[in-house]
């Protein structure tokens, strides 16, 4: 297996999770921290349907059955979650959220019969070609991203922005604001856990340390930092975050006296989102005044 | 969630709770305090409740005195840190107007910094403290004396927040600043002042929860961020922004979580108090005792 394309596709499938957030959040104003809770609902939902031996499922369907699947899947415990956190203040739907991912860590690890607990699900082997699974995530991430960028232009995506700024006019003017909200929360998490579905064979398994919160962080840290209104923001802003925080940063020529890179660049990462938010809180390529 | 003793009877069960719960509901005091003063959630509340763990065990081993010493030193001196996060961060986010969601981020991104920093300074592994079983029983049931020390700072705490909100003309100038920011400024009530009060009181109570959570189990970078799950759930389950709200939800959460403990596994300990906090959200958003905020 060579780096290079390895390294393509976790940047592409992280670039996937940032333009939804971009969308939930930059444009909808839906608040969802669950970035990494919907990416690992994903890849456990195709490991288990696809590559599962050991678990109750032991399915062994082809790889695609598993990714449809996880967008299934993902989509309705995203409906159903938001049914019950989206009537609530923005705040409380980013805590609870934020807080998810942890407890399906938990779940993850305990629950032996569907996940295999802490050992996970493994190997985990390429359907296609390494270099044609590139080119397809490419792909998917190129369309979505297009997709997103249209969707802003649309009349729909006035209405998200209108439910984003002022809800109450929003509801005035006869939109109901919860069921749009809802929408949004529901496709954006079930492209979230296609994201994670696909990602399964780069990371060769799956264990329950997929729910990883820093993840998330890295997520939003890259919307926040590329500027949350504009896809060509966000995507900008996953460029560096994921380009270089999370590869580039590792392998550079670090002198030794220098401490653990692996813990400093989230130290790195938390002063730089600080700092964005004080001196360019509308980010790289954000608009300062929406329109 | 922490140390179970082998729990039978329903006094038992309410014993383990109310032992389990103290060092949470420290934490969550502080933590909707600085919600109802400040309007957001502070999620770098939950290292600070680490590095309450981290200084006591340092001061414990280091300065040689007594356990309950250095958990009280150490609240102290997390006060103080937690006065210096203010000044140096969050009161630069408070004087423009940011959005909530931005200073919950913003309070995300402190988390992040110095959940590293300690994971850095400390290193990753869990660090026991050297306290010897203190025993000593009650009604048949064993209690350390740490845990004893735990409950009654708990209801120092509880009585002590109560005074002050209630009792000091200081504390009707925090609920008057809570109630309204904008005519308490007019009225010439400075909010440099009441924020350095309130960093300081709730990252004292967040230092001490810490420091009983270590003695009760251990030390570790993650410590609080993996209890930001159970607190957030007390602070709602109760009734956000408000102090009484804390202790109600803390106790209910911790029964609720022993318990399940109890009677069916350990393993669905935090799922438990994740369907409490869904069905609070879902039917009773308020919280136990009233909080019109949500």
């Amino acid at each position: 297996m060579s780096y290079l394309p390895f390294v393509i596709s976790v940047i592409s499938v992280n670039l996937i999770l940032v333009a939804v957030i971009h969308m939930q959040f930059g444009l909808t104003g839906i608040s969802n921290f669950a970035v990494a809770a919907f990416y690992g609902i994903g890849a456990y939902t195709a490991a288990i349907i696809s590559y599962s031996s050991e678990t109750v499922l032991t399915l062994q369907l082809p790889f695609i059955v598993g990714v449809v699947m996880a967008g299934i899947v993902g989509g309705i415990i995203a409906l159903i979650f938001g049914w019950i956190i989206l009537k609530r203040r923005d705040m409380v739907v980013f805590i609870v959220t934020l807080v998810s991912i942890g407890l399906l860590q938990q779940l993850a690890k305990s629950q032996d019969w569907l996940t295999n607990g802490v050992r996970g699900i493994a190997p985990i082997s390429y359907p296609v070609d390494q270099s044609v699974y590139v080119l397809i995530i490419l792909a998917l991430t190129a369309g979505i991203a297009y997709y997103i960028y249209r969707l802003k232009r649309s009349p729909y995506g006035t209405l998200l922005k209108g439910v984003r700024d002022n809800q109450l006019l929003a509801q005035a003017t006869g939109k109901d604001t919860f069921k749009i909200k809802l929408q949004v929360f529901a496709i954006g998490s079930a492209i979230m856990s296609v994201a994670g579905a696909l990602s399964i064979p780069l990371i060769s398994d799956v264990s329950p340390s997929i729910f990883d919160p820093n993840q998330s962080f890295m997520v939003w840290t890259a919307m926040i930092i590329g500027g949350k209104d504009k896809i060509v923001g966000a995507l900008t802003g996953g460029l560096i975050v994921f380009g270089f925080f999370r590869f580039a940063f590792v392998y550079l020529p670090i002198p030794s006296f220098f401490p653990d890179v692996t813990v400093t660049r989230f130290i790195i990462l938390g002063i730089v989102l600080v700092l964005t938010l004080k001196f360019r809180p509308e980010g790289i390529f954000g608009e300062r005044f929406t329109d | 969630m922490i140390n179970i003793s082998i729990a039978i009877t329903i006094g038992d069960i309410l014993i383990t709770s109310l032992i389990n719960s103290a060092p949470l509901i420290l934490v969550a005091i502080g933590f909707t305090l600085l919600f109802k003063l400040f309007n957001f959630f502070n999620i770098s509340h939950g290292e600070i409740m680490t590095l309450g763990g981290y200084f006591s065990l340092l001061i414990l081993t280091h300065l040689g005195i007594s356990l309950f010493i250095s958990i009280i030193i150490a609240g102290i001196i997390i006060g103080i840190m937690n006065v210096l996060l203010y000044l140096g961060i969050f009161r630069t986010f408070f004087k423009e107007d940011y959005d909530m969601i931005t200073l919950i981020v913003i309070s995300l991104g402190i988390s992040f910094i110095l959940r590293y920093i300690t994971q850095l300074a400390f290193g990753v592994r869990s660090r026991f403290y050297p306290v010897g079983r203190m025993l000593f029983s009650f009604e048949g049931i064993s209690i350390t004396s740490v845990q004893a020390f735990g409950i009654a700072v708990l209801f120092a705490a509880i009585f002590g927040t109560h005074f002050l909100l209630t009792r000091t003309n200081l504390g009707r100038i925090i609920r008057g600043f809570a109630d309204n920011e904008r005519l308490a400024y007019v009225h010439g009530i400075s909010s440099l002042k009441i924020g350095i009060i309130v960093f300081f009181i709730a990252g004292m109570l967040g230092g001490l929860g810490g420091g009983f959570f270590g003695a009760y189990t251990y030390a570790a970078p993650s410590m609080g961020w993996g209890q930001l799950l159970t607190v957030i759930a007390i602070v709602i389950v109760g009734g956000i922004g408000n102090p009484y709200g804390a202790m109600a939800g803390g106790f209910t959460i911790s029964l609720v979580e022993t318990s399940v403990i109890t009677f069916i596994g350990n393993e669905y300990a935090l799922f438990s108090v994740f369907l409490i906090l869904i069905l609070v959200i879902l039917i009773r958003p308020r919280g136990m005792i009233g909080s019109d905020k949500l």
